[in-house]
């Protein structure tokens, strides 16, 4: 089951590199957040450890609705309809993203792993899903689309202390949840005074500030 | 115990009043509350140093040592003379019809939702919550950043949102693996990620987990505080943002960061016993090298302040490194330098910039003439950031060449010498241009008002004094700071 979740988390993420429409990358993220509230829930069914639940249940509210919920206000409208614009093309950027893919594969190796068996399956993950996200606000120039690879880092580092040690202790895993709730809506904010100031919202125009 | 939430809640009652107050008076009630939220700082350092204890409450969670005082008693004493400078400056804003009252408003709201951030970060005990605070210091202050809503403003601000929230992921990912290396120890769930417990079992965490996670912080919290490579946004929020938040951004936020980073490196020193110092030294000094290029060819006042903050953040860090009883305590004696003339600094650049309605340095002539007693403050402050005696800055920096001598880091030392007189020459260039030289006719004479002047006068005494002599008091607590970074938890 674990191998299925790992592929699915990365299949998605490559589909960031794929896609048309901003809207689709908010569905996408979407649905890695709510895999992560599943994994969250599993975990939670074997060990029992209160609050994983409390964490899966925080996951799906924040990161699978709210946040979401955020972004989808935002791309509608004019923004919808434009084609994302990537620095390298659609196919050298699904290239670039499997090689990361398989550099964040072999890093873990490298890592010293803990006894649990969760922690197998899913650090090799969380460290690909780390690269991949970082590439993708690299590769794109929509905000809404930088945004988005953002949250695909947050979910790789709320996954490696969920496989690991079964989470972080609540109040922390509160505290980011609000954080990226917080992030998600100034990442909104700022998105519309861009459109409404630039009349567009291609980040590779704003290149003006430099020395 | 009272002292610390009397700091919370001041500003909470600050922002409350935002809502049933009128807009002509926010400056005024602001001013108030900013100072009395500086005595409670006060009152909180002064318990701190004088009992020689850390406060500690609520089950631990909240834990204010020297260090943590240190820095409240920084941000609170920052925050109290931007609010204050910020009741002419903004009232002129407005007036001149560059902002409306909702804008007003909206500057004081997250003016003190951000000092209250930066407070979260330096008096929580947990490392998850700290970088919980410092995250909400970059939302917080993106918006300000982006808050005269222009292009330039905008562009700064998205850089620096999207910059400082992905170091600040790394950070996060190196807390996470900082917790994983304690996991093998008995009972670490109960007390996960506690400051004060890292540092008792520090012998015990995982050293090859642990170092992974340090260089990570190291990386996270650089970016935040601005280390080069990772300073690049830097220079564009400090010099977007209105000079009040400037002033804040390069006077404390800069040090939040670097406090969170010091906490870690204090457990690193305890847990991997060779080779922690020299991260940090090569960190600071590629910091300080970097800025020379920057600050010589610069065009823009407010941008070349914001550089030299790459510069003195790089010196504390390497004043850090270096280590020893001489460089620590220099290194932090630097830390209040630093924030006191920055922040002298930006709010006279602020007067200056609006007055002349430019930010260009070839465009200001004739400080002296045009605006005598704030030409006069500007130059003492310029010659002090730049490190010439007999002002406080000068003071710390010798204090971390000694240091530097002392330790054996030969080369490291002279190369750090010859990079803040470069620095040193490369800045002076440009303000003995725009205080000497002939004024404009076109500028007409400025109306001083009390408000900036006292803004003006508070830290402008500070950095005088303290190049002849540290009071007492700052003294005893910068003591405390430095052995809470040399041996952790104080017995």
């Amino acid at each position: 089951m674990d191998a299925f979740f790992a592929i699915v988390l990365l299949l998605s993420t490559l589909m960031l590199f794929r896609i048309n429409k901003v809207v689709d990358a908010v569905v996408i993220i979407a649905l890695q957040s709510c895999i992560l509230a599943i994994i969250a829930t599993m975990i939670w069914l074997e060990t029992g450890i209160g609050h994983v639940l409390l964490a899966a249940c925080l996951t799906f509210l924040i990161k699978t609705l709210l946040i979401p919920a955020i972004l989808f206000r935002v791309s509608r409208g004019e923004m919808a309809k434009r084609k994302i614009k990537r620095v390298f093309s659609s196919h050298y950027s699904v290239f670039i993203a499997l090689v990361l893919m398989i550099l964040g594969y072999h890093v873990a190796a490298y890592l010293p792993l803990a006894e649990n068996h969760h922690g197998q399956a899913y650090l090799a993950t969380s460290i690909s899903l780390l690269l991949l996200g970082t590439f993708a606000m690299i590769d794109h120039n929509h905000p809404i689309m930088q945004g988005i690879g953002l949250i695909v880092i947050e979910n790789a580092i709320f996954l490696i202390p969920l496989a690991i040690s079964y989470g972080m202790p609540l109040f922390i895993e509160l505290g980011i949840m609000l954080d990226m709730l917080v992030a998600a809506a100034v990442i909104a904010t700022l998105t519309l005074k861009i459109y409404n100031v630039f009349h567009s919202i291609n980040t590779s125009r704003m290149q003006n500030l430099k020395g | 115990m009272e002292y610390v939430l009397l700091l919370f809640i001041t500003p909470l009652l600050a922002i409350i009043s935002l809502s049933i107050s009128n807009h002509v008076v926010y400056g005024k009630i602001q001013a108030v509350f900013s100072v009395v939220m500086f005595f409670a700082a006060v009152a909180m350092a002064y318990t701190v140093v004088s009992t020689g204890a850390p406060i500690v409450f609520w089950d631990q969670a909240v834990y204010v040592d020297g260090l943590s005082a240190l820095n409240v008693l920084l941000i609170s004493l920052v925050g109290a003379l931007a609010a204050i400078y910020s009741k002419d400056y903004m009232e002129t804003e407005f007036k001149e019809k560059l902002i409306t009252k909702g804008q007003l408003r909206f500057y004081y709201l997250f003016f003190y939702l951000f000092i209250i951030s930066m407070f979260v970060a330096s008096v929580v005990n947990n490392l998850g919550l700290l970088w919980v605070g410092i995250e909400l210091t970059t939302l917080i202050s993106a918006l300000l950043v982006a808050f005269y809503g222009k292009q330039y403003a905008l562009e700064a601000a998205w850089k620096y949102l999207i910059m400082g929230s992905v170091g600040i992921s790394f950070a996060l990912l190196g807390i996470i693996f900082i917790y994983i290396s304690s996991l093998s120890i008995e009972g670490h769930q109960i007390f996960a990620l506690q400051w004060t417990e890292l540092c008792k079992v520090a012998s015990q965490l995982d050293p090859h987990w642990f170092k992974i996670g340090f260089v990570l912080v190291l990386i996270g919290f650089g970016t935040k505080a601005g280390l080069a490579p990772m300073h690049f946004w830097l220079p564009d929020a400090h010099s977007q943002a209105p000079s009040p938040i400037s002033a804040v951004l390069s006077g404390v936020l800069l040090n939040t960061a670097l406090y969170g980073l010091f906490r870690v490196y204090t457990i690193a020193n305890m847990t991997i016993t060779t080779g922690v110092a020299e991260y940090l030294i090569i960190f600071g000094l590629i910091s300080v090298a970097v800025t020379v290029p920057f600050i010589t060819v610069q065009s823009d006042l407010k941008r070349m302040l914001a550089y030299s903050s790459v510069e003195h953040m790089g010196i504390i860090t390497l004043g850090i490194g270096i280590g020893g009883p001489i460089g620590i305590y220099g290194a932090l004696l630097h830390m209040f330098n630093h924030s006191l003339t920055k922040s002298l600094l930006f709010f006279s650049a602020g007067v200056i910039c609006h007055h002349y309605h430019t930010k260009q340095m070839q465009r200001i002539t004739g400080l002296l003439k045009t605006m005598p007693i704030i030409g006069g403050i500007f130059l003492l402050s310029a010659f002090a950031i730049a490190g010439s005696p007999p002002f406080s800055i000068f003071m710390s920096e010798l204090m971390i060449l000694i240091a530097g001598f002392k330790a054996g880091y030969l080369v490291v030392t002279i190369l750090f010498a010859v990079l803040i007189v470069l620095i040193f020459a490369g800045m002076m260039y440009y303000i003995v241009r725009m205080v000497f030289g002939t004024a404009s006719t076109r500028i007409e004479k400025i109306k001083f008002s009390p408000w900036i002047a006292f803004s003006l006068f508070v830290p402008l005494t500070f950095v005088i004094l303290c190049g002849f002599h540290v009071p007492n008091f700052l003294n005893e607590l910068i003591s405390a700071a430095s052995s809470v970074i040399q041996q952790g938890v104080v017995k």
